[in-house]
């Protein structure tokens, strides 16, 4: 095994670690139409495969609360969650402002049981967040957000706090931002980085981009806590990714920014040939875990969907690799610039974190709260944001109006 | 009468940047950030590490429900076991046939059965796979597999609508989990079976090769244009 890029005084990568996982057992009847790639199946196969391999054993797991009205309001729009909260595949034919207004329809169709899915896959992430913020290093926390195959939406655009880099295909692909001089802006300029890159990128070619930036982006940020989207949209032979990664390859990511030993959180994202993303999903949870999965996989209740060689590893394809050597060259000496004029996170003492650290104490029962839905609001339509010579499109509100983020129907990626 | 057409006026075309940086910072790629309340989430400052109480039910409440490890679970789980892949033996007369396969994918659930114990029904694990096929009749898998086969996807249709339609007594929850954990399996393995090399679990793109099966824009043959998913547009 590679030793990490850890700069920090750890353990050995091989120690084993506390892994939570979080699960909900409906997640996998939630069906966003027929021919649409997005099959939250694929989290029920990854599930049988981690029972199969004998990893769920192994780690604590939990099924998550699911986030109420007032969870979703912290962070979105009060009117973008009342609408998911209504709209249903019957009804929509008489929303086809709001729809076209909140970005849903297509890429994001409204389906049976949308709001309850997206409270299903919140509240895992807000619930792993929370982990996170229990058992972070430092004194201040700083997040890390990386994204494995496609670019932010630049909500955490101008802060500080957060440094988010992402790694995706760049031109003509959900969902349209992501250009390399896109740092940041204000007191956030330089905390944002985006890599952007070509079909069929391959391990090889992705970690001489990723490993030295992201040892960069550890050093000079120094987070307390690292939120890492894995994004299986990046592997080889990706009904919608045009990208050639292994399994390997891509869980070579997760080593990595484990190797650092800072609090981290694995969330999904894309992926949408579902028996790779569930042998993907499965192996990282291994990497997490610190153990090596054999290749020949185990007989379970998904075993067909892995035919006709039913291992975990495939090879990837034959597909031409865009990115010439000297483009990466270019992209990585560009952010490696960028990082440079990072100021040094401010004094904080990094502290190595004991064995045992206390974490809080799981509830076997927990009563379902109901959130009440009190607050309406009228908010005009998005203005769709143009080609425009600047880098921002700076909008300003009245004070009243709410918080939210980019009517950016992100549900997609769960 | 039909006027004559007017010729377009000629568009001056910007020579496509050949150079990848070139590209990448083609400002007439640029789509401009939308920066404002609307746009970011607002980042409190600071104000120190969580104090004890502060909080707490809130913060236990995200903690959900802890489903394993169970209070009186074996500590003795077999760490040998971990990571562990099928064997190498198999004593079955006809080794990796869809019988094979089913015989040893039911003891591996026995045995998960007693190593989960309770956990078991929390994951629903007797919900998936081939298990699903016990609740249907034989004349209604049959009909169920006609109802697919007639509204295949490469001509926009879904079986969902008419499946519903057709089993009235049942929900779209339970038919969904029908397709995916008895339907579509079992194509698989069929099809896996008599060498096809790649299958794909959308009805249509068995057989074709991977360049194909990653168009983002399908162009039926004929009335259906399907959406291009994960495009550029916003």
């Amino acid at each position: 095994m590679e030793a990490g890029g850890n700069s920090l005084p750890s353990g050995p990568d091989g120690v084993k670690r506390k892994v939570f996982y979080f699960y909900d057992p409906e997640v996998g009847n939630y069906y966003y139409g027929q021919g649409h790639p997005m099959k939250p199946h694929r989290i029920r196969m990854t599930h049988a495969l981690l029972a199969h391999y004998g990893l769920l054993q192994h780690m604590h797991v939990v099924k998550p609360a699911l986030a109420r009205d007032r969870d979703l309001c912290r962070f979105h729009a009060d009117d973008y969650v009342a609408f998911l909260r209504s709209i249903t595949p019957e009804t929509q034919q008489d929303q086809l402002r709001q729809l076209k207004r909140f970005n849903v329809g297509e890429d994001c169709p409204v389906f049976d049981g949308l709001y309850s899915f997206c409270q299903t896959y919140a509240g895992g992430s807000v619930g792993g967040a929370n982990f996170l913020k229990c058992t972070s290093l430092a004194s201040e926390i700083h997040f890390l957000d990386i994204e494995f195959c496609t670019s932010g939406d630049g909500v955490f655009y101008t802060t500080d706090r957060v440094m988010t880099v992402s790694f995706h295909k760049f031109g003509d692909y959900f969902p349209g931002t992501g250009d390399i001089r896109d740092v940041g802006y204000a007191k956030g300029k330089y905390y944002s980085l985006n890599v952007p890159l070509d079909d069929g990128i391959d391990d090889e070619s992705y970690q001489s981009l990723f490993k030295p930036i992201m040892g960069k982006v550890m050093e000079v940020f120094k987070p307390g806590a690292v939120v890492l989207q894995c994004g299986a949209d990046s592997l080889s032979g990706d009904r919608l990714g045009c990208f050639n990664l292994s399994i390997k390859g891509h869980a070579e990511c997760v080593r990595y920014m484990r190797s650092f030993n800072v609090p981290l959180l694995l969330v999904g994202g894309g992926g949408y040939t579902i028996r790779n993303v569930a042998r993907c999903w499965c192996y990282e949870t291994g990497v997490a875990l610190g153990v090596e999965l054999e290749d020949k996989m185990p007989q379970h209740e998904y075993y067909e969907y892995f035919g006709p060689d039913y291992t975990l590893h495939v090879a990837p394809s034959n597909m031409e690799n865009k990115n010439s050597r000297q483009q990466l060259d270019e992209i990585r000496a560009k952010l490696l610039d960028y990082l440079s004029k990072l100021q040094h996170a401010p004094s904080v003492q990094f502290q190595e974190r004991p064995p045992d650290t206390e974490l809080p104490e799981v509830d076997e029962d927990q009563e379902d709260e109901d959130g009440r839905w009190d607050h309406d609001s009228d908010m005009d339509g998005v203005d769709d944001c143009k080609h425009v010579s600047g880098r921002v499109k700076r909008e300003y509100l009245e004070p009243k109006d709410t918080i939210g983020r980019h009517c950016c129907a992100h549900f997609l990626t769960a | 009468m039909k006027q004559p057409k007017q010729p377009k006026p000629q568009k001056l075309k910007k020579p496509i940047p050949v150079n990848w940086l070139e590209f990448i910072t083609d400002d007439n790629l640029k789509l401009a950030i939308p920066v404002g309340p609307r746009f970011q989430v607002d980042v409190p400052d600071w104000t120190g590490p969580p104090h004890e109480g502060y909080d707490e039910s809130i913060n236990s409440r995200w903690l959900g429900t802890q489903v394993w490890p169970i209070k009186d679970a074996r500590s003795d789980t077999k760490v040998d076991l971990i990571g562990k892949g099928r064997s190498n033996f198999c004593t079955c007369p006809s080794p990796g046939s869809i019988e094979c396969v089913k015989r040893h994918v039911n003891d591996k659930k026995v045995q998960l059965q007693f190593d989960l114990g309770p956990a078991f029904w929390k994951w629903r694990f007797n919900e998936m796979g081939q298990e699903v096929s016990k609740l249907w009749n034989l004349e209604e898998q049959k009909q169920f597999d006609c109802i697919v086969k007639m509204n295949p996807i490469s001509e926009g249709k879904s079986f969902l609508t008419p499946a519903l339609e057709c089993f009235q007594t049942l929900c779209s929850g339970t038919i969904v989990s029908y397709y995916f954990n008895v339907y579509v399996p079992r194509r698989m393995s069929i099809k896996t079976r008599a060498g096809i090399k790649i299958v794909d679990t959308d009805e249509d793109e068995d057989g074709k090769d991977l360049k194909s099966s990653r168009k983002r824009c399908r162009s039926g043959s004929g009335k259906f244009v399907r959406t291009r998913y994960l495009t550029g547009r916003r």
